[in-house]
């Protein structure tokens, strides 16, 4: 090897995003709805939510403010308590 | 470090991996410590993260991807300088890396500084030509890219994306002779040139060879400002206005000031109720409440700004001197209009409290 540049990605920080393992049954899990707030989302979640209902599971449903920004810490906060949270994109 | 078996390889590979589509200059330790003498500041001191990523970028990192843009050395401070604004957490770089719209940061120098480092301000400002502002914008893309991690169809979902995500850097004209500079106007000391970004659409030409009046023209400036396309028309934001000198010395001619032009286009860059029901991004929940801000959201004749507030608009005096073509950007809404300044003696500025104003 004999030529040498600089590399352009700058200091790697951030490890790359995981999956958290997936259960095999929501039975007995604490279950969260985030709706990402994009126009028609909630209609996909709230659905998901209601069958949810109906299977015995309440759901925690929580909407962040803007699609475009992260979740503020209270939709976060909302949420800390879940096992599995549902979220999805609207468009 | 990279290590290649050869320069012919390295070249593949950064233009495969590395760069927005375009062959790259190569960043060889020669050239980076090269471009490294366009600011005294040390190389090792860290910017901030760049997300979506979440790497960090140091200022060698910011002149690496400097060189790769093919800037020279007299470019770096206002590169450094643009991304200090686009990494404060106000501006959403997160959100506009990621967004399905096509915005991209739009740069806008004002100040000595600007003609130092060899920034047009004239004929073809916005077009090709001008080796300092396409690498300017460049180079700021590249750091979105590489360092933030932003890649078309994986984390950047822009449906149709702009040209103006390849470079989106204009210097204003100095010497237009009809109002203080933008940098003045934001509280600049003298010799000192600011930086302003913003999340932007791509331009939109406004002609008019015909207009003798403020009004007459600016009625002109209002209708593409409230476009029903734009994000302005039915969420009033920011927007930028590039005006022509020679419009802008139609409306300074009359007296008019710049605080003149933004309320009046404030005023005007308004949609009725029921055109806003017609057609685009009418939200049947969101929209109405915003509308109750300035009426009754339920009359159809209720006028609906594009600019949340007549400082909403950025004005700034660009292009050549002959014709009668300005540009109108609308703009993102997700994210906060910014600028930095840079020191009369050259220095790119760190965030200083006092210093760091939001427009918008």
């Amino acid at each position: 090897m004999t030529f040498i540049v600089h590399d352009p990605r700058g200091t790697h920080v951030a490890a790359s995003p995981v999956l958290a393992p997936r259960p095999a049954t929501l039975a007995g899990l604490r279950v969260g709805v985030l709706d990402n707030g994009k126009e028609q989302a909630n209609v996909l979640l709230g659905r998901a939510a209601e069958l949810l209902a109906a299977d015995g599971t309440v759901a925690t449903f929580a909407r962040k403010p803007s699609f475009s920004r992260v979740a503020p810490p209270e939709v976060i906060d909302a949420l800390s308590m879940c096992d599995i949270v549902i979220t999805g994109l609207g468009g | 470090m990279l290590d290649f078996a050869n320069e012919d390889s390295a070249y593949e590979a950064f233009v495969a991996r590395y760069s927005d589509g375009l062959p790259v200059v190569l960043p060889t330790p020669e050239r980076v410590r090269a471009m490294l003498t366009g600011t005294r500041e040390n190389p090792d001191d860290v910017l901030g993260h760049v997300y979506p990523s979440g790497n960090l970028a140091t200022v060698r990192d910011v002149a690496v991807n400097a060189v790769m843009a093919g800037a020279e050395p007299r470019q770096l401070r206002t590169i450094l300088a643009t991304l200090e604004a686009l990494l404060d957490e106000r501006f959403n770089l997160n959100g506009l890396q990621s967004t399905t719209h096509c915005a991209t940061p739009l740069v806008i120098v004002s100040g000595p500084h600007a003609a130092e480092a060899g920034l047009a301000a004239g004929n073809n400002v916005l077009g090709n030509g001008h080796r300092g502002n396409l690498s300017v914008g460049r180079a700021v893309r590249l750091v979105m890219t590489n360092v933030g991690g932003g890649r078309p169809g994986e984390t950047d979902m822009s449906v149709q994306g702009t040209p103006a995500k390849i470079s989106f850097c204009v210097a204003e004209r100095l010497d237009a002779g009809c109002w203080p500079s933008l940098a003045e106007r934001q509280g600049g000391e003298p010799g000192e040139t600011s930086v302003t970004v913003m999340a932007a659409d791509g331009p939109v030409t406004v002609t008019d060879h015909r207009s003798a009046t403020p009004e007459r023209l600016l009625r002109n400036v209002a209708d593409t400002l409230r476009h029903m396309g734009a994000i302005n028309a039915a969420k009033p934001g920011p927007a930028a206005l590039l005006l022509a000198p020679q419009h802008a010395r139609v409306i300074a001619r009359a007296g008019w000031n710049v605080a003149d032009v933004q309320r009046f286009l404030f005023e005007h860059a308004r949609n009725p109720v029921w055109r806003l029901r017609e057609g685009g991004e009418w939200d049947p929940v969101l929209t109405p409440r915003m509308v109750a801000r300035y009426g009754d959201a339920e009359d159809p004749q209720t006028l609906v700004p594009a600019l949340e507030t007549p400082e909403s608009l950025i004005v700034a005096v660009t292009g050549g001197d002959s014709g009668g073509f300005s540009a109108v950007v609308t703009s993102w809404p997700a994210s906060a209009v910014l600028h930095r300044f840079i020191d009369a003696d050259g220095s790119y500025s760190k965030p200083r409290a006092a210093r760091e104003r939001v427009l918008a």
